[in-house]
């Protein structure tokens, strides 16, 4: 039980009032203020339009004048942790770092990745050790953005640094990204590989644990 | 009226008009871009015309040429004049090598021009034209059509009476028809004009002699003047209030009645304001009032506070914010047209702007001096505090009357853009705050700057002389301080023209560090 407190006078903040004098009644040296304030933010900016001196609105956000971004003129750079569209990345044959554990669709939301799983032929060092998507489909249309498959992928197969926002396009069947596009994106340093190191079975880093040789 | 003065009169009208619609419609351009500028943003700059670019190119290229080679010919015409050859020769080089710039520098392929948004009247206009006219099916659709006719009427007569320019006077030669003397070639402005200031007084009008015509710059010169305008004005009530009344819909006949009784309400205070401008210049018509600040000085000096009021008043009487109480989309949406669509819709908003624009030229005729530039007068500039002539110049009779046009169409752009500034500035009133103050405020200060002023006119009648000659120096300080207060202000905006601010930049995200990287986030061209 909570002990009642002593009631204590509320004591407000003194707001000041503004002072009703002849001036202020009058209106007439408030407009002129006003007019100065309007004024300035007019001649300011006419000033930056006709000598084309307007602000870059990103650089100089902070500053007097027109500080907007005219799209599509101008585009602000999305920040390094935008969540764009996604991309598969390669290993350095070539070939997808994906090996299709369906993590990602597991974690996925909006259940908009499709995965297909498939078993590398016979005689492939990887086969028996893991697969790869046959099928990867993605709906950017249902994709949230929310990042949980770039969360649970182990194998940093999957990203969204593209620094592409969701494409409009004027049919549903546009926004199904399969895997040869995902795969054609670069994140935005241009690169389509990762700096963690993938160890190939066969090579000879590779721990050498498969299904079929355990530790 | 003889042929001449008939020509003349539908020159002026035709001037006057074209002048009002133009201005109307570059008004609601410079409305909505400066109201953007104010909140700082870009404006209305969307509607475009695409043009290929090629078109441009010949276009630029060929009429730069083709202006430079006719100003080289009439060059070469005027070869007894070296001074005037020279200069024909030298703006013939500047346009055609202007043209071949240009030319240069407009880009291949298809160019989309823009004007700064200056087209967006013109698609206005497109959309006004093309869209359904529509009239409520229980209105009344006579006077839903006249409300908007009567409410541009008024508006669109009004400037009839304001001068704007001094009274031109041609000189016609000794029994000379204008039309012959045209036929022959011989109307001689130059050297007719070298000796007018003999023939015509330098303040007042020209005297009447056979061989000179003088042309008013002012459509007709009623003796009533400027009660002209109100009576016409007035009836500009009437168009809201049938506006609001045909359209068969609760909110439109609020809207009339509240635009019929704040016109009203304000008309009274309107009239009673300029009392005292009238009795100073004792005289109605608007060129007399000129005329007499032209001798003495600008109104706005003898009759600050009416300025004011007329001002205020005239701002409510165009129903324009802060007196924008007839429409106001929280209370009663549009007000008295809300039913109004299309052309009709569009007459209304004219009507606004037009009233905008009498208004500004009143406000410049009897305040802001009209056509009348301080220390210039018929005969040149005369640089005198009272009777002490400091400086003194003739100018020919053309240029002067040519710069007294500027000058009053000057002035009346720079109020109307005051006006303008005046809207975007102050926040709107309450409807019963608009009639408190029409009634209870500006009424009677209105009355009482009229018995103040006949008060001070009484005392000036029975004064010593010399209060006459001290009066007539007031004046001339006044018009010094007119002159010093633009040279200060045009030194203000170059310099503030030539400042460049390097603003501070903060590279805190890193989007910002990304567009730093690339160098700004400039992509492409920008539009105006």
């Amino acid at each position: 039980m909570t002990t009642p407190t002593t009631a204590r006078a509320i004591v407000g903040k003194p707001v000041p009032r503004p002072a009703r004098d002849a001036t202020a009644r009058s209106f007439v040296p408030e407009i002129l203020k006003g007019i100065r304030v309007t004024m300035r933010h007019f001649f300011v900016n006419t000033k930056q339009i006709a000598f084309d001196q307007r602000n870059d609105p990103v650089l100089d956000g902070f500053a007097d004048g027109l500080n907007l971004i005219s799209y599509p003129e101008q585009k602000r750079p999305y920040p390094d942790r935008n969540r764009g569209l996604h991309r598969l990345l390669h290993r350095d044959d070539g070939s997808p770092r994906c090996v299709a554990c369906l993590c990602c669709s597991t974690a996925c939301p909006a259940q908009c990745i499709h995965i297909v799983p498939a078993e590398y032929p016979a005689g492939d060092a990887r086969r028996g050790y893991e697969r790869f998507p046959g099928e990867f489909v993605i709906d950017e249309l249902r994709c949230i953005f929310c990042g949980f498959c770039v969360e649970a992928c182990p194998c940093d197969a999957i990203r969204m640094d593209t620094g592409h926002h969701a494409t409009p396009y004027d049919s549903r069947d546009q926004f199904i990204y399969r895997k040869d596009m995902l795969m054609s994106f670069t994140g935005r340093d241009g690169s389509q590989t990762t700096e963690n190191p993938r160890h190939e079975p066969g090579e000879a880093t590779h721990p050498g644990v498969d299904r079929h040789h355990a530790h | 009226m003889d042929s001449v003065s008939f020509v003349f009169a539908l020159l002026k009208i035709a001037l006057i008009l074209g002048f009002l619609v133009t201005l109307t419609a570059v008004l609601t351009w410079v409305e909505r871009r400066q109201c953007a500028l104010i909140q700082d943003r870009v404006g209305p700059n969307r509607a475009v015309v695409y043009v290929p670019g090629l078109a441009l190119k010949l276009l630029a290229g060929g009429g730069g040429l083709g202006l430079g080679a006719a100003l080289a010919a009439a060059g070469m015409a005027l070869r007894e004049h070296p001074k005037a050859m020279v200069v024909c020769f030298a703006a013939a080089a500047v346009v055609a090598l202007a043209g071949v710039v240009g030319a240069v520098r407009v880009p291949s392929g298809t160019v989309g021009i823009r004007l700064a948004g200056m087209l967006h009247p013109v698609a206005d206009g497109i959309k006004f034209i093309t869209k359904e006219d529509f009239v409520p099916p229980n209105g009344d659709r006579l006077l839903h059509a006249l409300g908007p006719i009567i409410a541009l009427f008024p508006a669109l007569v009004t400037l009839a009476v304001v001068p704007f320019g001094d009274t031109l006077a041609v000189q016609l030669g000794a029994g000379g028809n204008l039309w012959s003397r045209l036929a022959h070639g011989r109307i001689g402005w130059a050297d007719s004009l070298r000796h007018y200031h003999a023939a015509v007084p330098r303040f007042g009008m020209p005297t009447l002699s056979p061989d000179l015509l003088p042309v008013p710059l002012q459509i007709v010169d009623l003796d009533v003047g400027i009660l002209y305008i109100f009576a016409l004005a007035g009836t500009g009530i009437i168009g809201a209030a049938v506006a609001g009344w045909s359209s068969d819909n609760k909110y439109a006949l609020l809207g009339g009645l509240r635009a019929a009784s704040q016109m009203v309400s304000y008309e009274v205070a309107m009239g009673l304001s300029l009392v005292g401008a009238f009795m100073i210049s004792s005289s109605l018509r608007l060129d007399d009032i000129v005329r007499w600040q032209s001798e003495h000085t600008w109104g706005i000096f003898v009759q600050p506070f009416a300025f004011v009021l007329f001002l205020a008043t005239a701002v409510a009487e165009q129903k324009r914010t802060p007196f924008d109480a007839p429409e106001g989309e929280s209370e009663i949406v549009a007000g008295y047209f809300l039913e109004y669509s299309g052309m009709k819709f569009s007459m209304f908003m004219m009507g606004e702007y037009m009233e905008l624009i009498v208004s500004s030229a009143l406000l410049v005729t009897i305040f802001l001096g009209g056509y009348a530039i301080p220390f210039v007068h018929r005969d040149g500039i005369t640089l005198a505090f009272g009777d002490r002539v400091l400086w003194q110049a003739a100018l020919p009779h053309v240029a002067l009357v040519a710069l007294s046009v500027l000058v009053f169409f000057g002035k009346l752009l720079a109020v109307c853009f005051l006006q303008l500034f005046i809207r975007w500035t102050v926040p709107r009133f309450r409807y019963d705050q608009v009639m408190r103050l029409g009634w209870r405020r500006l009424l009677p200060a209105a009355l009482v700057n009229m018995m103040l002023t006949g008060a001070a006119l009484i005392a000036v009648d029975h004064a010593s002389a010399g209060i006459d000659q001290a009066l007539r120096i007031a004046a001339d300080v006044c018009n010094a301080v007119v002159v010093l207060g633009f040279a200060y202000g045009g030194v203000a905006f170059v310099r503030f023209l030539a400042s460049r601010p390097k603003p501070q930049q903060e590279l805190l995200s890193t989007s910002a560090q990304r567009a730093h990287a690339q160098g700004g986030a400039h992509t492409s061209p920008m539009q105006a």
